[in-house]
């Protein structure tokens, strides 16, 4: 069986999926974008929710941060995964608050041994009060805090120690690999795919000088589809794969043909 | 356990992102400031646009540097820049009096636009002005000083008394705005006292205290308006 090929629900997209103008097999939201929603958005999701089923990505949980995992937040997520029927539940292998503040974005962690257990024992925590499996996210960064290891080693290790799962993000291999002068296929060749929960495939802007960024905003290049296509055999069956979207939703044909093309390519 | 040399990596690194210090965080400054003066100029249209480009980067960097920001939420945190403002900013305040109205008016209509349901789910309302109403939580009022609602921005420096109230309409969702009378005003922001037996009571109570006699005609309006609320599903 073919894995199911999802979608990044944003409210710029919820009109026409619901209307039925654009049908993915599922669709990956981040709760922090609709925890605590009422009016015509709770009514929106709802009737989504209906009509697909979602995955959750999410961005505060902070992961990677030095203190312990915020258990009154968490409890806020798994209900809401529970409300809506959501079983995968990934989150980014970095830190996004520290010192009590939040800074809505992703931030690099240091490789070490030291890191690796103390995030062993925080993923520990969150799947006790998620109930579910923590599926953790290899994100881009754009500098490289002093470690003891590679970021693969350390994904591998981490998901040895702490058995969560991870999401194997295609763009962001790539885009480590270019910013950092290493080569993306030695990372895919060592990777552990069999512990594979999750897929991501997005778009990177190429156009800055000396750094590739992450973007999400446009269509997925190339050299993504390229690696997808070559490790897509190596994925355990039925895993998800998700085109990462954030911006630029206009046209909506754009993104329904750019999708119906990587299904055609799997 | 985490070693102290990567606890202090960390908190320093988030530090000099936070205080924009020139090195190699640069690029993440930049990242972690657009996300969030995108997410604050959606909330704050009026607020930045009057600021002026160089008040209001200067705004964001500030709030970034200074308030540790405290929603998980995404869609919540911009409300936490009208908490900022009301203890900091003292030179920006000064300059630009109406700055808390104004933060707090637009904070207020994405707030009540997004904010979980909360229906009126009693029936203490009964029609007459021998009970007291329960209110739904998708209504606010507000007493400005400044008319920080008026389309015409020109007019937002004249300084007075205004009573608004936003609320969200049951059947739209749209958020929606009336202005309120001074006495409207002090009617509704007293009958969310629970204290209040009845809304005859609170008029008894608003004329002994205030020597202002409130006749036939203005208790068949305030019916009238309260009938409208009701029917509005604000008050039930
Ligand atoms: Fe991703």
């Amino acid at each position: 069986m073919k894995s199911p090929l999802g979608y990044t629900l944003r409210r710029d997209i919820a009109d026409p999926l619901l209307a039925g103008h654009f049908a993915p097999d599922f669709l990956e939201l981040a709760p922090e974008n609709w925890i605590g929603l009422g009016g015509i958005w709770k009514r929106k999701l709802d009737q989504l929710n209906e009509q697909f089923r979602f995955t959750a990505h999410g961005l505060s949980l902070s992961i990677g941060s030095p203190e312990p995992v915020n258990i009154e937040g968490l409890k806020v997520i798994k209900q809401f995964l529970d409300d809506y029927n959501i079983d995968i539940y990934s989150e980014h292998l970095a830190f996004s608050s520290i010192d009590n503040a939040h800074m809505y974005e992703s931030m690099p962690i240091p490789f070490t041994i030291e890191s690796l257990n103390h995030i062993a024992e925080k993923v520990r925590v969150a799947q006790e009060v998620l109930e579910r499996s923590l599926v953790l996210e290899n994100v881009c960064y754009y500098i490289l805090p002093e470690s003891d290891m590679s970021e693969l080693q350390y994904i591998k290790e981490l998901q040895q120690i702490s058995k969560c799962g991870l999401l194997l993000d295609v763009s962001n291999v790539y885009v480590n690999a270019k910013n950092h002068g290493y080569c993306s296929q030695t990372f895919f060749r060592d990777f552990p795919f069999e512990h594979v929960h999750y897929v991501h495939v997005g778009s990177y802007d190429t156009n800055q000088p000396s750094v590739i960024f992450d973007s999400h905003d446009r269509a997925i290049d190339k050299n993504t589809l390229y690696d997808l296509l070559k490790i897509k055999d190596e994925i355990p069956s039925n895993v998800p794969i998700c085109l990462e979207r954030e911006s630029n939703f206009e046209p909506l044909d754009e993104l329904v043909n750019e999708f119906k093309g990587v299904r055609k390519l799997l | 356990m985490i070693s102290e040399k990567d606890h202090i990596w960390q908190k320093q690194f988030a530090r000099n992102i936070r205080r924009k210090t020139p090195d190699s965080s640069a690029v993440y400054q930049k990242m972690v400031r657009d996300n969030i003066q995108d997410n604050l100029i959606n909330v704050y249209p009026i607020l930045s646009h009057l600021l002026g480009v160089k008040n209001w980067n200067n705004l964001v960097d500030n709030f970034i540097e200074k308030h540790s920001c405290q929603s998980l939420v995404f869609w919540q945190f911009p409300g936490e820049l009208y908490d900022y403002l009301v203890t900091g900013e003292l030179a920006l305040k000064k300059e630009y009096p109406f700055i808390l109205d104004l933060a707090l008016y637009e904070w207020s209509i994405v707030d009540l636009y997004f904010r979980k349901d909360h229906p009126a789910i009693s029936s203490a309302f009964d029609g007459t002005l021998k009970t007291t109403p329960v209110f739904s939580k998708e209504f606010e009022i507000f007493h400005f000083n400044y008319p920080v609602f008026d389309k015409n921005w020109k007019n937002i420096t004249n300084k007075g008394n205004y009573f608004l109230m936003i609320y969200r309409n049951q059947t739209s969702f749209e958020v929606e705005l009336q202005q309120l009378s001074p006495l409207l005003f002090t009617i509704l922001s007293n009958l969310q006292n629970p204290d209040i037996q009845s809304i005859e009571e609170l008029l008894d109570l608003i004329t002994s205290e205030t020597n202002f006699k409130i006749n036939e005609q203005q208790k068949v309006d305030l019916l009238m308006f309260l009938k409208d609320l009701y029917s509005k599903k604000l008050i039930a």
